[in-house]
């Protein structure tokens, strides 16, 4: 009999409704999205201590940014090194792991903060919450595209999107927690990290409980896988994960990513400065936090709707727009603030942010397309590294570059338009790295009792 | 092999399965995506 947590245990009969799947996922990414509100807590946790201000012994901004740093790298690492795992072992366990993870995080984080012990808080959100983080990113994957072969794209681009809306719902609502729970003895960081531990815990428990996997053979209806065609990027093979990293096809991946990524990124931290100094005296700091709202809700928006768009006209298709669209509005971007039009300006970075956010959302249905199906969530774990590397590249190539404009006696609002070059440069980078994505080799294709029909997996471990 | 029919039962159709489903990832969403065009509104004030 198999456990209550086991794949086995979750293969729905063939009438079962593929629309309640979705909701799942956004129940894991919902709650891991929080960790782009992160910088809400910033402030506060710089005077835990002082409570009305910093004294002496509280936490300084550079030492809290190592919380995200190490929750992002352990993303990197975890939806890496677990992404075979959570391919065996199935959604309703790898997603109940990632539950008490992101949860049990919290609220280890929370003990960090009420005894203002630091390192606690790197072990809790950082490193537990971390693990949590990058199991519960590729959880739905496998699960979503095996119910939605014939929109591959729009079903991961809806779980993606979730990673983009959770800091949509963490940000106000641990605002209001903090107001709820602060006093003059107390910030109220701490027992929001509690109240938001417990409820992320339940939320994606009922998530992860919710989760079926399609049985063998099933497919939509009235669907026909398409036959692969001699040259066609879309397989109906599969390559091992292992073997995936040996293929060039991988790494041209991986760059495409990692390139696609920085650009966004590096842009994303600096939004709100960036607006306020090229258009000085135009933009106030509560106008330049309305744009770095109307961003996210762009990155999320992008998320969905650029991976439906790739069902219609293909993966490689919207990365090469992604790359030439992305491009331009980089180069537009110094004309923008020379001319003085913020619209102008806004409308670029909706724009590239979009495509930033579609980056991440087109990925998963580009991998299963190019590697098959079977071993989606572990090759889309490793690559998923490139992310983690991009965290490093982006914010640095901006902050390091406009430091250097500044010393050398660039005026501020000039002080982002080689950045803006550069960025248009490694889209270039990108769209060529795209374009070298070739079907991969007959040599690298798992030896296969036989195919693996589209939507049709094996839950044999 | 799996036995599909003994593991499971087909509650998935449910139009109060659905709604509930929908509803609980759909209102926390909207509830942070109106918060945020709020926000996004001093941008254009």
């Amino acid at each position: 009999m198999p456990g209550i947590l086991d794949k086995e245990r979750i293969v729905a009969p063939p009438s079962f409704n593929r629309w309640l799947i979705p909701p799942c996922a956004l129940a894991t990414h919902l709650c891991i999205g929080q960790a782009y509100a992160l910088s809400v807590f910033n402030l506060p946790l710089t005077r835990q201590l002082g409570i009305s201000r910093s004294v002496a012994g509280d936490w300084t901004l550079a030492e809290l940014g190592w919380i995200f740093s190490i929750a992002i790298v352990m993303l990197g690492l975890s939806a890496a090194l677990f992404g075979t795992w959570v391919q065996r072992e199935g959604p309703r366990k790898s997603g109940f792991v990632a539950a008490v993870c992101w949860g049990v995080g919290f609220l280890v984080g929370a003990l960090g903060i009420s005894t203002h012990q630091l390192w606690l808080v790197y072990l809790g959100y950082g490193f537990i919450g971390g693990i949590g983080l990058g199991i519960g990113y590729i959880t739905p994957v496998y699960t979503l595209i095996s119910w939605f072969p014939d929109r591959r794209g729009m079903a991961t681009g809806m779980a993606i999107m979730g990673f983009g809306g959770g800091a949509l719902i963490a940000s106000p609502l641990s605002d209001t927690l903090m107001r709820a729970f602060s006093s003059p003895a107390s910030t109220g960081v701490a027992q929001t990290w509690v109240v938001l531990g417990i409820v992320y815990l339940i939320f994606m428990t009922g998530g992860a409980f919710g989760y079926r996997l399609p049985a063998p053979g099933w497919k939509p209806e009235g669907w026909t896988p398409p036959v692969e065609k001699e040259g066609s990027l879309i397989t109906t093979h599969n390559v091992t994960p292992q073997q995936a990293i040996r293929t060039p096809q991988f790494w041209f991946m991986w760059w495409v990513l990692c390139l696609n990524v920085t650009a966004g990124i590096g842009v994303l931290g600096q939004a709100s400065a960036m607006i306020q100094e090229m258009f000085r005296g135009r933009v106030t700091a509560s106008a330049a936090a309305g744009f770095v709202g109307l961003m996210s809700l762009f990155n999320m928006g992008g998320r969905f709707s650029w991976a439906s768009l790739s069902d219609k006209i293909g993966r490689k298709a919207t990365y090469a727009v992604f790359f030439i669209l992305g491009t331009v509005l980089y180069l537009l971007v110094p004309a923008t603030g020379k001319i003085g039009s913020v619209i102008f300006f806004v409308a670029c970075f909706c724009v590239i942010i979009s495509m930033y956010g579609g980056g991440f959302s087109t990925i998963p249905a580009y991998l299963s397309d190019v590697f098959g199906v079977k071993y989606v969530s572990a090759v889309h774990g490793r690559i998923l590294t490139a992310w983690s590397a991009a965290g490093i590249f982006g914010p640095v190539l901006v902050n390091y570059i406009r430091q250097w404009q500044i010393a050398h006696g660039v005026p501020k609002y000039q002080a982002y338009n080689v950045t803006m070059y550069i960025m248009a440069g490694l889209l270039v980078i990108g769209f060529f790295c795209n374009l070298a994505v070739k079907p991969v080799s007959q040599k690298h294709i798992e030896a296969e009792r036989a195919p693996l029909p589209e939507g049709e997996p094996s839950y044999a471990k | 092999m799996t036995d599909v029919a003994k593991t499971e039962k087909d509650w998935s159709h449910n139009p109060a399965i659905v709604a509930f489903a929908w509803a609980g990832v759909g209102i926390p969403l909207l509830w942070g995506v109106l918060n945020t065009l709020l926000k996004a509104l001093a941008l254009f004030r």
